[in-house]
């Protein structure tokens, strides 16, 4: 099982998602938009993380919803996510230090 | 044949010129106001040695429970490169390029992919998926 979920992670952008969506739930064009992926791109990855398990979807109305399903990130696949929220909430906390230096 | 690894990338532009921004990694007093993977998270930087050779010692605190890392620094090139061994076979390299009056900045973290990595990754990164989803 956390193979499966290992091999859909395997790609930086479906882990940039899986990040993204750590941070709260996205509709599917939400997600187009901020990553900038074509249509078709944006099926694969979303149909590879939903059949993984790791992504639900809820329909409000035409738009999908798409949120974290938590308890299928284990392991490594766990540790990736965290990995890159820890280095990106570290890098926007640098940020706010060479602010505050540059006053 | 080479063990398979992974690297995750991330980028980000700063307003401050390379110099400071190197500065911001190599002089411990400000890398402890910025560095650590999440707010909740306590790190203590006992080494950090930024020249070639140089000894890395952190202690990250996660729910609890305690981890240890121990590197070393490969490369320091200021103000431009970094590249360090963190956690077993784990390298970090930070780039600092004149981006304007300002630097992009680079960060490459390459690490073991696959099963072997599991045990190593997962002890140092554990902090519950339910804080997770509550981000």
């Amino acid at each position: 099982m956390l193979d499966a979920v290992f091999d859909v992670l395997a790609n930086e952008r479906r882990r940039e998602i899986v990040a993204r969506l750590a941070r709260g739930p996205m509709t599917t064009p939400e997600i187009g938009r901020h990553f900038g992926f074509t249509k078709q791109a944006l099926n694969r990855h979303v149909n590879l993380l939903e059949e993984a398990g790791l992504v639900a979807r809820t329909l409000h109305g035409r738009v999908h919803e798409l949120s974290l399903v938590p308890r299928r990130l284990d392991g490594v696949a766990r540790w990736i996510v965290e990995l890159r929220r820890g280095w990106g909430a570290s890098l926007d906390r640098l940020d706010e230090v060479l602010r505050a230096r540059a006053d | 044949m080479p063990a398979p690894t992974e690297t995750l990338t991330l980028e980000r532009i700063y307003e401050a010129a390379p110099q400071r921004v190197f500065e911001a990694w190599t002089q411990v007093d400000v890398l402890g106001l910025w560095f650590g993977c999440a707010p909740d998270t306590f790190w203590k930087v006992h080494l950090w040695e930024p020249r070639a050779g140089g000894r890395i010692h952190v202690s990250l605190d996660f729910d609890g429970h305690p981890f240890e890392v121990r590197g070393q620094f490969l490369i320091v090139d200021a103000p431009k490169r970094l590249r360090y061994r963190w956690s077993g076979d784990e390298v970090v390299e930070v780039t600092f390029e004149a981006h304007g009056s300002g630097t992009k900045l680079r960060v490459a973290h390459t690490f073991p992919a696959g099963a072997e990595a599991r045990t190593i990754l997962t002890a140092g990164w554990s902090a519950s998926i339910e804080q997770l989803g509550r981000v």
